[in-house]
């Protein structure tokens, strides 16, 4: 082990108090890092029959070789465990959240820390390198995220890194956050009720050692190469991007050298924000009218008007459902749900009037709901569950129908928002959902979150082609050529369902990349880099195909770490995580075809800009073809598959 | 005493050095520079081991980059009791020989910036303290790394007073 891992997990149980480091060197080089270590630890150590609030429950959190180095956007991390979101029942799954925290873990002197057990009463976990202790937080109990770490840093020093929970997750909320910094959350999978169950206020984290690189003067030859490749920003539709961002841009981790759609600071007269907030910054225009699919660029000057900007409100929304640990994303899941109540003359449930276009409605909303009173306590389920309890709810029989088809529409599958798939809320065309419906369908979670590069490629086309400027003009045949020289996948981004074959693999090598990254770990919007940067559009008119280089991450893994692998080593890694995701659900939860076909609906409905759809038969020979080109029979890794991955402990515990 | 120390200084006290100016405002925090600086002076990635240090508040959005800033009159080289700090002759930087460091701490203590800015930092092996600082890549043709690798332009390497 030369570089990049620390070889070492720390282990708290908070029920017995105890710490003690797991070696798991013997993950290393087979799992990367990241998603494949926790995966790998969930496998070793999460039975099938623990539930999300059970004290036996896992909470891993994970870093990858690259984390705490200079590699551009190596500074996420990854959080697992069994998600409290999940429908209908919760299941193990993971999230990636970004900022600081990972890279001081690694600085500590661990790949990652697994807390299990509950504590009798609210503490938090202070690592100081080798020094981990418990301290009481009842103190901290019903604090806000951002006053608990300021409280926390004001104790341990400005360079302690804090995960934590607000009110939300104290109190079980399904859709709770674990904050970190102002925006960075692990926010739809329901971890901040799992830290709640736990009775772990939060985690404060500073590490004073650092990570070890393989052959330093390689690495940051290539860690400069990288970054003037990704400097411009996601891939795909920021290909032709100025140099320098705006003032306002930030970034939202460690070691991000790029000019970044998601993450802004604004300078704004907020009411109880501290005035500026970082932010998805598109994800504020449905408070000034919800239509997702029209919102329009055009509406971003207003930010920058002089004094009280229209969305400071709506800012401060944003900002009180941060500091009560809340995911933001579900306001877009309650706000078309409570339209239909609304436009069937519901004005109000229990206690709770419905003024959905009041920002003071959603405050009131939010802080009843971390507090779970009166009906928000249903509420605190998610719109997903609210919808099996109708009844209670007191709504008359004639709604449910309505009600719950949307509801469902708004939370499509396993309980999780729909997100740039296509079909639910946005256009996608033909054949890009095909791949959000192969990612769908063998997920454990919405998959956007992990499948940016296949979604981000609806830029490319109408109706969205313009909607983040600045945006390549590119044609699908410029597109194509790119992939077939990079992947030697021919049409793959032609319309329909042909060549099918092609289309399968293409989801699939995503799949692996997503790993890869994943267990990295890097930015998804970042990677892989499938497409070159452009200064200027003429570069691209002028360039036959687009190519970018898929061969970064192995470019920076091999000498930071001193395992050399080139880019078909990672990506049979990335099968093997694949593969030990789709085992560990097999073995824990009897995942099987019909689980996939849960979210068979949602496709067959037509695509909205281009009418397409999938039916049964359809649907059907797609799965059957996927299965093949995995060597999954009946969705099952075959005896074949695990042992070409030399995944034996796995092969044994399927087979016997 | 003193004086007769300017006078037999390795190099003519009106030797100025070249300068890393930064601009404060553009700094997002990323850590870039941290990560280069310690990657290429100590082989390892390590904030804590990095010449230049970014004060990140994260909550309120506030990023302030501390770095030597060459002085003109550089206290830490006129009162290092051992002679470890020396003046190159290519950039001007002032920088710690750890050869001849002692570890005494007589610089971080007459440095104008310290204690506020940590721009004078050391490291401990063996029960022995080695302090270390901006030598403005002294060794590095195409100049300071920092500069370099910041995204935002944030440093900007001003070499015109050599």
């Amino acid at each position: 082990m030369k570089g990049g891992w620390k070889g070492r997990v720390l282990r708290v149980d908070l029920s017995n108090r105890s710490v003690n480091v797991l070696d798991i060197s013997h993950y290393i080089p087979h799992y990367i890092g990241g998603k494949g270590f926790a995966t790998k630890v969930a496998w070793d150590f999460l039975d099938g029959d623990v539930a999300e609030y059970d004290p036996e429950n896992l909470l891993v959190f994970m870093t990858g070789p690259l984390t705490g180095t200079l590699a551009p956007t190596s500074g996420r991390g990854l959080i697992c465990s069994v998600s409290p979101r999940v429908y209908p029942k919760p299941w193990y799954t993971r999230s990636n959240v970004g900022g600081f925290w990972a890279p001081e873990l690694k600085y500590a002197g661990y790949d990652g820390l697994i807390v299990t057990g509950r504590s009798e009463n609210p503490v938090y976990l202070f690592i100081r390198d080798g020094d981990v202790s418990l301290h009481d937080a009842r103190d901290l109990w019903g604090t806000g995220t951002i006053a608990t770490q300021r409280i926390l840093k004001e104790i341990h020093g400005p360079k302690a890194q804090v995960l934590c929970i607000g009110p939300a997750g104290e109190n079980r909320v399904r859709f709770s956050t674990i904050q970190h910094n102002l925006s960075n959350a692990a926010g739809q999978t329901g971890f901040g009720g799992v830290m709640g169950s736990k009775n772990l206020k939060a985690v404060v984290i500073r590490g004073s050692g650092g990570v070890e690189i393989a052959d330093p003067p390689r690495f940051l030859d290539r860690c400069l190469y990288t970054e003037e490749l990704v400097r411009n920003g996601p891939n795909i539709y920021h290909m032709v991007s100025p140099k320098m961002s705006s003032p306002d841009k930030m970034v939202c981790s460690a070691a991000c050298p790029c000019n970044c759609e998601a993450f802004a600071r604004k300078n704004f007269t907020a009411k109880f924000g501290p005035g500026r907030l970082t932010m998805l910054d598109h994800c504020m225009y449905p408070m000034h009218g919800w239509d997702r699919t029209e919102y329009k660029r055009q509406e971003a000057p207003e930010y920058r008007t002089e004094g009280v900007p229209p969305l400071g409100d709506c800012l401060d929304v944003q900002y009180c459902v941060e500091d009560l640990g809340l995911s933001i994303w579900d306001f877009y899941n309650f706000y078309p749900w409570f339209e239909v109540f609304v436009r069937n003359g519901i004005v109000s449930v229990g206690d709770l009037a419905l003024d959905i276009e009041e920002p003071s409605f959603w405050f009131d909303f939010f802080h009843r709901i971390a507090r779970r009173e009166g009906v928000c306590d249903i509420f605190a389920e998610g719109v997903r569950r609210s919808a099996d309890r109708l009844p209670d709810l007191g709504v008359s029989p004639e709604h449910f129908d309505e009600l719950r088809k949307i509801a469902i529409f708004q939370q499509p599958g396993y309980g999780f928002p729909a997100h740039r798939d296509g079909r639910s809320a946005e256009s996608q065309p033909s054949p890009l959902w095909m791949f959000s419906m192969l990612h769908w369908a063998f997920d454990t979670r919405d998959p956007m979150s992990s499948h940016h590069q296949t979604s981000f490629l609806e830029f490319i086309f109408p109706p969205h082609h313009g909607f983040m400027n600045p945006v390549a003009d590119v044609s699908r045949e410029k597109m194509n050529r790119t992939y077939e020289r990079l992947l030697g996948m021919k049409d793959v981004l032609d319309e329909g369902f042909e060549p099918m074959e092609e289309k399968v693999r293409f989801a699939i090598w995503h799949q692996h990349r997503s790993c890869i990254k994943d267990s990295l770990l890097l930015c998804d919007w970042i990677f892989p880099r499938t497409f070159a940067s452009y200064e200027s559009q003429a570069g691209i008119d002028g360039a036959d195909e687009l190519s970018g280089d898929i061969d970064l991450e192995a470019k920076l893994f091999s000498p930071a770490t001193g395992v050399e692998m080139d880019s078909e080593d990672l990506e049979r890694c990335g099968e093997r995580i694949y593969n030990l995701e789709r085992a560990l659900h097999i073995r824990n939860y009897g995942r099987n075809r019909r689980t996939d076909e849960s979210i068979e609906w949602l496709f067959e409905l037509p695509e909205k800009s281009d009418g397409t759809k999938l039916d049964k038969p359809l649907f059907d020979r797609i799965v059957d073809l996927y299965y093949d080109c995995r060597g999954w029979p009946g969705g099952r890794p075959s005896e074949d598959t695990l042992r070409r991955l030399g995944m034996n402990d796995v092969l044994r515990a399927l087979y016997g | 005493m003193a004086k007769e120390g300017l006078e037999n200084a390795r190099v003519p006290k009106t030797k100025r050095s070249g300068r890393i100016v930064i601009h404060g405002e553009r700094c997002w925090g990323c850590s870039l520079c941290e990560l280069a600086c310690s990657l290429y002076h100590e082989g390892l990635c390590n904030p804590s081991f990095s010449r230049i240090s970014v004060r990140k508040d994260f909550l309120e959005l506030s990023f302030k980059p501390d770095l030597c800033i060459q002085c003109a009159w550089p206290s830490c080289y006129y009162e290092c009791p051992a002679g470890a700090i020396l003046i190159d002759e290519r950039t001007g930087a002032r920088y710690i020989d750890p050869d001849r460091c002692t570890g005494c701490g007589r610089c971080a203590g007459v440095c104008p910036l310290m204690p506020d800015a940590e721009v004078i930092r050391y490291r401990e092996s063996g029960g022995k303290r080695t302090y270390f600082k901006c030598d403005l890549c002294r060794e590095r043709n195409e100049g300071p790394l920092c500069v370099a690798v910041c995204p935002r332009n944030a440093l900007e390497y001003d070499a015109k007073e050599v």
